[in-house]
């Protein structure tokens, strides 16, 4: 078969500047949207459970396997736990063991400030450390305990929707009470815990006026899941029950599966507005070149090298659109904070969703033209050169 | 040129006889079962049993009573906890059967105070010759599922103001009823 050549194809885009223009534009939306849909479902996967520490299990209440905040959990019980709960992971006779709590509170700017800010506060031990390893301090120290000092994560500020400097170094927040100062800034990357703010445990619990804690957590060396549930269950008095950390956020990950759905179905609708108003342009866009492909074929080019050279146009105006819109998603995009109701998740553009954008990019590219170029090339020879 | 031909027509039905007894064996060793790697543990033969032990007595009485290393037949339903039967272990909780449940069939009894469940309540797990529980999947054997009515015949491994585990030797679970 005798092709047109493929810089037929790259002249017959300046044809019409502003249409090739306007086409190029709507598919950047259209992959951007694309990009937007995707990076969001992989930024919550990433944060909920794939950043989450595998050998890491939740010991929550019996009762409260659904909400760690509910969930309440004698002090006393982690100093059981360590002492025996075999095959969990020790440092320098340091049992992997940090009992925690878990709260979202309304905190504000000073005693009396109208503006308040929902904020998640985790109330930690230093063995929160060593079971949470992603969580390094980045500016300042660990705050002491019985001084009321925090420290906040990376994304707190999103999660505040304020200023990231009001949470700086030496600046102070109110909640339960009290003003508390910021002494130290930690950043746990990629996962739930960069949104929020540390508290020592027990000035905590005396702040809020509890003896209890929301959850223990553990590190496993040798034991596995299974193994803490049968703990659990021979030590019912306990009035615990486990959950392995990944399945605990891959259930919350489930939860957020209808939003998931909602969010693609909107891409796709969009998307499908996109493909057909693309249609449409290519339908007029061909229909106007009738007497050229007519003049192709009397040439002696076949309908399928014609259909090719047209698909070849179109692809290059969508592959235009595709790396617009790839470059505006990674500039746009990637790392944007979104808040929800577990904390902050960064959007994510990484391969796999600039590959999904580029799919749907090249794809729109190839279904717009065909149904066009198959309509203008029915036409018999003859007609075809005799059309306006 | 015809010699020629012969040979590499007995070369080519060489490589295919090869490459045919070669696939032959790799379909033959994928079909076989895979070996088990400190796979799960077989439960005992003869744990289940189909004839209720005579003289069970209920859990909250078994708690009073007991003693560690004698033996005992209660009587219970399996729950407690919302997920009553453990994961890969042959062990689970079982509740007096004077325990209430709950309207909506939850095996948790979360309606029941604290206090009074815990007295209610027994660790039943089937060991091995070295005491440890058995790493075994016990869940719907013998139709042994949450809220079952089970009566159990073993021996008391622990028992305290806290907790009472037994060690259980069979398992009679009544189908009949609830």
């Amino acid at each position: 078969m005798r092709v047109l050549p493929f810089d037929y194809s790259v002249r017959n885009l300046g044809r019409s500047r502003m249409r090739l223009v306007l086409t190029v534009l709507a598919s950047a939306l259209v992959v951007l949207l694309v990009l937007t849909a995707a990076s969001f479902v992989e930024g919550m996967a990433k944060s909920l459970v794939a950043k989450t520490e595998q050998s890491n299990v939740i010991l929550l209440a019996a009762g409260s396997e659904e909400s760690l905040e509910r969930s309440q959990v004698p002090t006393s019980t982690s100093g059981v736990v360590a002492a025996s709960l075999p095959g969990i992971k020790t440092r320098l006779g340091t049992p992997y063991v940090s009992p925690e709590i878990h709260a979202a509170i309304l905190v504000k700017d000073q005693r009396n400030s109208p503006d308040e800010w929902q904020a998640v506060v985790r109330g930690f031990s230093p063995q929160a450390f060593l079971v949470h390893p992603r969580v390094h301090i980045v500016e300042g120290r660990m705050p002491e305990q019985g001084r009321d000092e925090i420290m906040v994560g990376g994304l707190a500020a999103d999660m505040m929707r304020v200023p990231d400097s009001r949470l700086g170094v030496g600046k102070s927040l109110w909640f339960d009470n009290r003003s508390w100062t910021v002494v130290g800034r930690f950043a746990a990357p990629g996962s739930v815990l960069d949104c929020e703010i540390w508290v020592p445990l027990t000035d905590l619990q005396t702040a809020a006026k509890r003896d209890t804690v929301s959850c223990i957590v553990v590190t496993l060396d040798d034991a596995e899941v299974a193994d803490v549930d049968a703990f659990t269950m021979q030590r019912f008095d306990l009035g615990l029950t486990a959950v392995g950390e990944g399945d605990y956020y891959s259930s919350i990950m489930a939860f957020y599966r209808p939003v998931h759905a909602m969010v693609w179905t909107t891409a796709l609708l969009i998307g499908l507005t996109g493909l057909f108003g693309g249609l449409n342009t290519m339908y007029a866009a061909f229909a106007a070149r009738a007497r050229e492909l007519g003049m192709l074929r009397s040439l002696g080019f076949s309908r399928t090298a014609i259909m090719l050279s047209l698909v070849q146009e179109s692809l290059l105006t969508s592959a235009a659109g595709t790396l617009l819109g790839s470059v505006l998603g990674m500039m746009l995009l990637d790392g944007r904070a979104v808040r929800f109701s577990m904390g902050v998740f960064q959007l994510v553009v990484d391969y796999r969703v600039l590959l999904i954008g580029a799919a749907a990019g090249l794809l729109m590219g190839v279904l717009g033209a065909l149904p066009p170029a198959w309509r203008s090339l029915r036409l018999p020879i003859n007609e075809a050169l005799k059309a306006a | 040129m015809k010699e020629r031909k012969f040979v590499m027509n007995c070369t080519f039905d060489r490589i295919r006889s090869r490459m045919v007894i070669v696939l032959a064996t790799v379909v033959s060793l994928a079909l076989l079962p895979a070996p088990v790697v400190g796979g799960p543990t077989k439960l005992p033969p003869g744990l289940f049993v189909d004839a209720a032990p005579a003289n069970a007595m209920g859990v909250g009485e078994a708690r009073k009573t007991a003693q560690e290393g004698k033996p005992v037949v209660i009587r219970g339903r399996v729950g407690g906890v919302a997920k009553p039967i453990a994961d890969k272990y042959a062990m689970f909780l079982m509740s007096d059967m004077a325990l209430a449940l709950c309207q909506d069939g939850c095996a948790d009894l979360c309606h029941i105070p604290r206090e009074q469940l815990l007295a209610n309540l027994a660790t039943v797990q089937v060991v091995d010759h070295t005491g440890r529980p058995l790493k075994a999947d016990i869940q719907g054997m013998n139709g042994l599922r949450p809220l079952s009515e089970v009566i159990i015949q073993g021996v008391v491994a622990k028992v305290d103001k806290n907790v009472m585990i037994v060690n259980a030797r069979s398992i009679f679970v009544n189908r009949a009823g609830k």
